[in-house]
């Protein structure tokens, strides 16, 4: 029944920040004080939004040199780790170094509910836009709303015509529409991250 | 292949003045029934890639004296599209049908193509299309973003049978665009500059 190349946008659920909080929990309990911050990001963070039924963990490093400890921690969990993943896509006309798109992906144990992994560094460019990206979407309902409509539109292409990248192929410069507002937003608002969730 | 192509190409320097020809005609075959002419879509935004098409947007009063306008504009050549009468709507809450209704004509046959939109004054979706254009000219980076979006729907678009991919999923990015553009718009008591022709 379930296709992996599908993809399903759903209603938002209000488990989401619940499942979120357990995920977050655990991770915090295995990295201590390795994870400078534990975020819920990516579309399951923005209350009220439809999204892919995947909760998107971020987890802040301070480097990624001596990562050993922190790749333990995780697998004690029965994370796998995703080796080939190692950057984030470059939007078109970026300026700043590969390293500012730089991170190591984990996906949830075998038979677990879906999470995803982001582990990124400090301070670099990559880090702050997840964090950017989902408050500018809580606070931009419209902004929110035609995104949710497009990644419908792109999921039902996806899986009547495609089943193969279309749907992160578009999304990619589609969330960079996003970004271009909300840089703007931050720069105007001088926003900075808030505490960590977890 | 798509029956239906979709071709992006690169910014082109001679868009500004087919505009200028196009929309002199317009004015004289219009004269005041024009409250404004005026060049919107991505041919409009300087350094944008974009189809070949030059969107012109005519501001008409009402649709009350449409007959006038239609017989002018089908007298220089103007091909009325009557199956279109409304734009799309943008997702949520508080949008009517009535904000959004245009007539639509296509160029002359054999001619460079054109879309020609009819608007009614002071409506949602005739504000709409000259604030998406001055919002995308005073923001590179949500055109350039806008732009490889619109690529890479075009990639796909193409490489289907007969789909409308290409038109079907650049209604809702546009209403992406536009979100942060009525922001925008609030900020900076945006109001519309002088017609451009």
């Amino acid at each position: 029944m379930s296709d992996d190349r599908l993809v399903h946008i759903v209603d938002y659920q209000d488990r989401w920040p619940r499942e979120f909080g357990e995920v977050s929990a655990n991770i915090r309990g295995a990295l201590g004080d390795l994870a400078l911050r534990i975020d819920h990001i990516g579309s399951t963070a923005v209350p009220d939004l439809a999204a892919k039924d995947i909760i998107d963990v971020q987890v802040t490093v301070a480097t990624f040199a001596g990562f050993s400890p922190i790749a333990e921690g995780l697998e004690s969990l029965g994370y796998v780790r995703r080796e080939e993943v190692r950057h984030d896509h470059l939007p078109p006309g970026a300026t700043h170094p590969v390293s500012d798109y730089e991170k190591r992906y984990y996906r949830e144990p075998e038979g677990a509910r879906r999470t995803h992994i982001h582990i990124r560094v400090e301070g670099r460019l990559n880090q702050r836009y997840a964090i950017l990206f989902r408050d500018y979407l809580r606070e931009h309902r419209s902004a929110a709303l035609a995104y949710e409509e497009t990644k419908r539109f792109m999921a039902r292409w996806h899986n009547e015509q495609d089943k193969g990248a279309l749907f992160y192929e578009i999304k990619a410069p589609v969330a960079d529409i996003v970004t271009s507002a909300a840089e703007e937003w931050a720069a105007r608002i001088d926003w900075e991250p808030g505490d960590s969730d977890a | 292949m798509n029956d239906r192509p979709v071709d992006i190409v690169r910014y082109q320097g001679r868009w500004p003045d087919e505009f200028a020809v196009l929309a002199g005609g317009v004015r004289n075959a219009l004269g005041a029934l024009a409250a404004r002419i005026d060049h919107i879509g991505s041919t409009a935004v300087p350094g944008l890639a974009s189809k070949d098409v030059i969107d012109i947007q005519l501001t008409v009063e009402s649709f009350d004296g449409f007959n006038r306008v239609s017989s002018r504009l089908s007298a220089v050549g103007y091909r009325l599209q009557d199956a279109i009468r409304h734009d799309h709507l943008p997702p949520g809450e508080g949008h009517r049908k009535d904000d959004y209704e245009k007539r639509y004509f296509r160029e002359p046959r054999g001619r460079r193509c054109v879309h020609l939109h009819v608007r009614a004054e002071a409506r949602a979706n005739q504000r709409y299309a000259v604030l998406f254009r001055d919002y995308l000219r005073a923001h590179p980076p949500a055109a350039l973003a806008y732009a490889e979006t619109k690529k890479r729907l075009q990639f796909y678009h193409n490489k289907q049978g007969d789909g409308s991919l290409y038109f079907e999923i650049k209604d809702p990015v546009c209403d992406m665009v536009m979100a942060p553009a009525e922001d925008w718009a609030a900020r900076v008591a945006w109001r519309m500059g002088a017609s451009d022709a």
